[in-house]
């Protein structure tokens, strides 16, 4: 599936992760900024690509500020990202949730 | 172990994301129509499903209390533009703030180490740079990074590994909050024993007629004060009274006449005080005294049994008074000056104050306060049926001292009793025969000194009795 428009889900706030999303024709990529990078950096590329995949997304420039969010913020901040972006309803998808 | 999770309501982490986006709203809201200010976003770092109910919103409301007084000592002015003291995700609150975002941030910073419990303070400081909302962190004002409540490593590590449980978490933030809700209750407890302290000061004064008081409508036994002497001298007492309730409800020590001691250090500032507020007239000298005890007594007591017990109060008296008369009237041939109770003892051998104080004030327990608190009319009657009450029963020494002699105390009985005999202060005839006996008081420039300070501490009893707040009950 193609995205169809840049979007951004999350806040800076501390434990949470800000995804914006656009177009791409590469795979994946992720620009990633953690505080935590060195500990969990691959983890949290894991939750996106997984997340986006599960959204039949594969091509996709991700920018990721990561205030040390939760595998489960990643995911939900990912799937409203990605649905803003496909343009589908502004609510999570509960199956991939 | 008392934990603070036994209300509220789980919070799933799709409500908090969503509260997330809620507060940056309304962060960015603040920051674009007030550029040159600082905004604060107040929050709790609460772990587990359930971020609020009462008592974390009580822990909440108090700790900002302490953090705008720090804004406040620091010349800071500041609005608070915007509070969810219940929201489900946990209370918060956004100021707009008049200064420098980097000397909030020392502020904010200082807050949350001032306390262990102010740890679970989050404040986010927020600045409008040229159109870029920035948030400082605890490194631009050369702070370390917070580090774990249970373990010391760096916050952000264990938050992200969930090293540690929920329920080790909650334990301990429990524990924290706990501490500081109690110290709080025994704060607002102190505040409420204080007014009533006050209360009682200004209701003994305004009740008429009084013979040999002051009251609102005469004060010919005391020409040197009248009304206005009093509300000063009761307004200015205001501090020492609060003093006297900490002591009480704050001391853990079991050593009551050291806690007497230190009440009566107190008590000689607040004469001073009083002194100065009623231009070097003698108002509550007596009651500075007495109602300190009765203050310090109650507070201690209810701190302890969490329920009003005139017995217990009396005990607590009895031990932090059990030296009084050894200590204060054994010395007296080598004092040079000397109050009239002191003159009467080496005189007469009346122990008079001391010695009601010394016994536990058994005039105030037997007579005084069940008579205030069987009446049920207004409080004037109420207050002047006691007065007679108390008057017939103590041994007075400003009474003997105006008259010189300790016969005085049956003439003063006789005519108390010929009012009672007359229905007292409920029929015509006995209010008839009251305003008699003041004005016989007036003639011979008489004093009720000693009744009016027993008549305060009753008085103080019966409002704390009927008025007992929630979390303490009537006995």
């Amino acid at each position: 599936m193609d995205i169809k428009k840049t979007a951004l889900a999350g806040t800076l706030e501390s434990s949470d992760i800000q995804i914006t999303l656009s177009q791409g024709n590469n795979g994946i990529n992720i620009d990633l900024d953690s505080s935590v990078e060195e500990l969990y950096g691959n983890q949290i590329r894991k939750v996106i690509t997984d997340t986006l995949t599960a959204y039949g997304i594969d091509n996709a420039n991700v920018k990721a500020v990561d205030k040390g969010a939760l595998d489960c913020v990643i995911k939900a901040r990912t799937m409203a990202a990605a649905q803003r972006a496909l343009d589908t309803a502004d609510q999570p998808d509960w199956e991939v949730f | 172990m008392q934990t603070i999770f036994d209300h509220g309501e789980y919070q799933d982490i799709l409500a908090v994301l969503k509260n997330k986006d809620e507060r940056v709203k309304i962060q960015n809201q603040l920051l674009k129509t007030n550029p040159s200010m600082t905004v604060v976003a107040a929050k709790l770092n609460i772990p587990g499903p359930i971020k609020n109910n009462k008592k974390i919103e009580s822990f909440f409301i108090a700790g900002l209390n302490e953090f705008e007084k720090m804004l406040l000592d620091a010349g800071i002015v500041f609005i608070s533009k915007k509070e969810w003291l219940d929201k489900k995700t946990g209370p918060e609150r956004f100021y707009l703030v008049d200064t420098g975002a980097i000397l909030v941030k020392e502020i904010t910073s200082h807050f949350e180490e001032l306390k262990p419990s102010y740890r679970l303070f989050d404040l986010d400081v927020l600045a409008n740079d040229s159109g870029t909302i920035k948030s400082l962190s605890r490194s631009d004002v050369n702070q370390p990074a917070r580090k774990c409540l249970i373990c010391g490593r760096p916050a952000k590590e264990c938050g992200r590994s969930r090293r540690h449980s929920v329920e080790e978490l909650q334990e301990k933030v429990s524990q924290l909050v706990c501490v500081e809700l109690v110290y709080q209750e025994k704060e607002n407890i102190a505040n409420w024993l204080t007014q009533l302290a006050q209360r009682a000061l200004l209701y003994e004064v305004s009740a008429w007629p009084k013979p040999g008081l002051v009251d609102p409508v005469e004060h010919g036994a005391h020409l040197d004060m009248d009304i206005f002497t009093f509300i000063n001298s009761s307004i200015s007492l205001r501090n020492y009274l609060h003093q006297a309730a900490l002591l009480g409800i704050m001391s853990r020590s079991a050593n009551l006449s050291l806690i007497f001691e230190k009440l009566r250090e107190y008590g000689k500032k607040a004469e001073k005080t009083m002194f100065v507020a009623t231009n070097n007239v003698n108002t509550h000298k007596g009651a500075v005294f007495s109602l300190g005890v009765f203050v310090t007594a109650t507070a201690y007591s209810l701190q302890h049994l969490k329920r009003f017990d005139a017995n217990d109060i009396k005990n607590v008296i009895k031990k932090m008074l059990k030296n009084l008369i050894n200590d204060d009237l054994k010395h007296l041939s080598s004092k040079k000056i000397l109050t009239a109770g002191e003159k009467q003892y080496l005189k007469y051998g009346l122990s008079g104050i001391r010695g009601e104080a010394h016994a536990g004030y058994p005039t105030v327990f037997k007579y005084g306060l069940p008579t205030l608190l069987t009446s049920n009319y207004d409080w004037n009657s109420r207050i002047l049926i006691t007065f007679l009450e108390l008057a017939l029963h103590i041994e007075d020494s400003t009474l003997i001292k105006r008259a010189g002699d300790p016969a005085i105390q049956e003439w003063k009985n006789k005519e108390i009793k010929e009012c009672l005999n007359l229905g007292g202060i409920r029929t015509k005839a006995g209010q008839q025969k009251l305003t008699e006996i003041e004005e016989k008081f007036t003639q011979q420039n008489l004093s009720l000194g000693g009744t009016a300070d027993l008549l305060i501490v009753t008085i103080f009893l019966a409002l704390v009795k009927e008025g007992l707040p929630d979390g303490l009950q009537n006995k």
